[in-house]
């Protein structure tokens, strides 16, 4: 009668205490293993990105962005000084030689790591479609982004958040390699290269919605126009700013007539001139003309002479991200490169960074 | 998350028929299927408070990476020499430098380099303020480094038309040392001038060494905006270029 009633020293009774017991410490074992070692940090990413945008805005800010910078040591086999003391510094060793195979081999891995850098950071971002920063740090941001008052990227300033994907550095000796640099050919690459053997896709077509295959004329005379300026890192950064409403159905619209913004585009232009078409709170009719107008200052980071400052971005209504009033918000997303060193820069460009060190 | 969540309230449900089907509350099988639900639901809230914790130490986790990584640099350098770096910072946290004669965080062996939230108080030091080094013991992270002073404070860069102007002797970045303020955070420059509110999210320090450690953010100001500086915008190749101590 005492066994039937289930006592505490019946052998079914410390079977199951032992399977409950085993199966806590079995999923307290698989919560930790599985957040800390059994993924790649992209995969961490890619789960904190979702899981912020699959949140209401108001929970955003208890998920933090559990992405971390990629620091990428472009090297002849010489170590970056700029990653001195930086944990997780990956090295690529490009050919030495002096020979046209090496140098052309040394640009291509070059480019390749730039391409990769540049799509890795879009498509890890949700291709800029994902409301990802509505909710966090509530009490600056999303009231500072939103009463802007003047609507979409106000005259007092919109204040878009960041993420840094990553920093390409070059070694010392690679620097002086103006053989190598020179070949840099970001435009080409994109435009004819694809991520993976499999894709069916050139990076060109993948950040255009399929919509472009070659660049139009214009472009490739605004490519070869760069500047001079140098550096000797360039840092690959997602930025997302939030719209308030009518504007950006607006801007989207006029945006669509010109051929150029549907869903995600590429464009060329200095962060200055970026940054500015936001914060002046112009349409993107006039932001598209300032864009390109803009290309001949642009940000020649390999030493080419040619612009190689690319970027990509989506404007429009967001695929995630519900409201209390069960509204999606809208916004634009960038990834561009910038010039590490160029601290106004970036300030300019992010009001704050999120994400891993 | 869920499997434990399942697992409790499966537990639960098994208890509540069985009180239901027998009337019996107190058998011992629905007493271990309590405690083992408790259990399970004590885990629950662990493991939450666990995880919650882990995010919200991101803040903390990277202030402390940062530190490490201004160490690193400091240590890289040589004696004497000097170079700029640019730093990501953490919001609301700030770098505290200080020295073995002064007050100091107790974790603080000697002459130190802390990063820590900020003292509420505005302040000439801000690093002294008995606040501050509480903040730094408490809830900051501190690096002992040999050098018989640690300096922390401005350079203002003075630019025109967003160039920087230009030493004429040196040929460096003109500019001038604001006053030492023992601490380096990202307010836009100065600490008891700057009332805008606004943070900087990337940073460039200059750090030298030799006997002491100085570190300095540069703080870019344009030149119609700094008042006695002697400045001269000279006309070069056809493009005006900005140059302090220019000879007259």
């Amino acid at each position: 009668m005492v066994e039937k009633r289930g006592d505490l020293l019946s052998p079914a009774v410390i079977i199951g205490l032992i399977v409950v017991i085993a199966s806590f410490a079995i999923i307290l074992s698989l919560l930790f293993r599985l957040d800390l070692i059994g993924q790649s940090d992209d995969e961490i990413c890619r789960l904190s990105v979702l899981s912020r945008a699959s949140v209401w805005e108001s929970t955003q800010g208890l998920l933090p962005l559990k992405c971390s910078t990629k620091k990428i040591c472009l090297g002849l086999g010489d170590e970056c000084s700029q990653f001195v003391g930086e944990e997780n510094v990956k090295t690529i060793k490009l050919p030495k030689g002096n020979d046209a195979s090496s140098t052309s081999k040394a640009a291509r891995m070059i480019e390749k790591t730039s391409a990769e850098s540049m799509y890795n950071c879009w498509d890890l971002m949700g291709q800029g479609k994902l409301d990802l920063f509505s909710g966090s740090d509530a009490s600056d941001l999303t009231s500072t982004i939103l009463d802007v008052g003047s609507g979409l990227f106000g005259v007092s300033g919109a204040k878009p958040v960041c993420f840094i994907c990553s920093r390409i550095a070059l070694s010392e000796e690679l620097e002086k390699r103006r053989d190598i640099l020179s070949k840099v050919d970001m435009a080409r690459y994109l435009a004819t290269e694809k991520p993976t053997p499999e894709s069916k896709k050139t990076y060109l077509q993948l950040f255009t919605d399929e919509q472009v295959r070659s660049y139009p004329g214009e472009i490739v005379e605004l490519v070869n126009s760069g500047s001079e300026t140098v550096s000797d890192e360039i840092a690959y950064v997602f930025m997302q700013v939030l719209a308030k409403g009518e504007p950006l159905d607006e801007a989207v619209r006029t945006g669509t007539n010109t051929g150029i913004l549907v869903g995600g585009s590429l464009f060329l232009g200095p962060v200055g001139r970026f940054t500015n078409f936001l914060g002046l709170g112009v349409l993107f009719k006039v932001g598209t003309t300032a864009v390109v107008s803009g290309l001949a200052g642009g940000f020649a980071y390999y030493q080419t002479g040619k612009n190689q400052d690319f970027a990509v971005q989506h404007c429009g209504q967001f695929a995630s991200g519900e409201t209390e009033n069960g509204k999606l918000r809208k916004g634009c997303s960038i990834v561009k490169p910038v010039d590490y060193n160029d601290v106004n820069t970036i300030n300019q460009l992010c009001y704050r960074i999120e994400g891993n060190l | 998350m869920m499997l434990i969540l399942l697992i409790s309230y499966v537990i639960e449900l098994r208890v509540i028929y069985k009180m239901r089907k027998k009337g019996d509350v107190f058998t011992t099988s629905n007493l271990l299927a309590l405690v083992i639900a408790a259990i399970g639901i004590a885990l629950l809230v662990v493991v939450g408070d666990r995880i919650l914790e882990k995010y919200q130490n991101q803040d903390s986790k990277n202030a402390q990476k940062l530190l490490d990584s201004i160490i690193a640099k400091i240590n890289a350098l040589d004696e004497g020499e000097e170079n700029s770096f640019t730093f990501i910072w953490v919001k609301d946290w700030r770098l505290a430098g200080y020295n073995e004669d002064e007050n100091r965080p107790e974790k603080c062996l000697g002459a130190c380099l802390c990063i820590c939230p900020p003292a509420s108080k505005i302040s000439n030091f801000p690093n002294i303020l008995p606040e501050q080094i509480s903040l730094c013991q408490d809830r900051g992270f501190c690096r002992n480094v040999e050098f018989d002073n640690v300096d922390l404070r401005i350079r203002n860069v003075i630019t025109f038309k967003g160039e920087n102007c230009i030493d004429w002797p040196t040929k460096k970045p003109f500019g001038f040392y604001g006053q030492v303020e023992g601490v380096i955070e990202p307010s836009k420059g100065n600490i008891l001038e700057d009332t805008s509110g606004q943070r900087s999210v990337a940073l460039e320090l200059i750090i030298s060494k030799n006997s002491n450690l100085s570190i300095k953010k540069s703080h870019y100001v344009d030149r119609k905006d700094v008042f006695g500086i002697g400045t001269r915008v000279v006309e070069e190749n056809g493009k005006q270029v900005c140059y302090g101590n220019y000879p007259s």
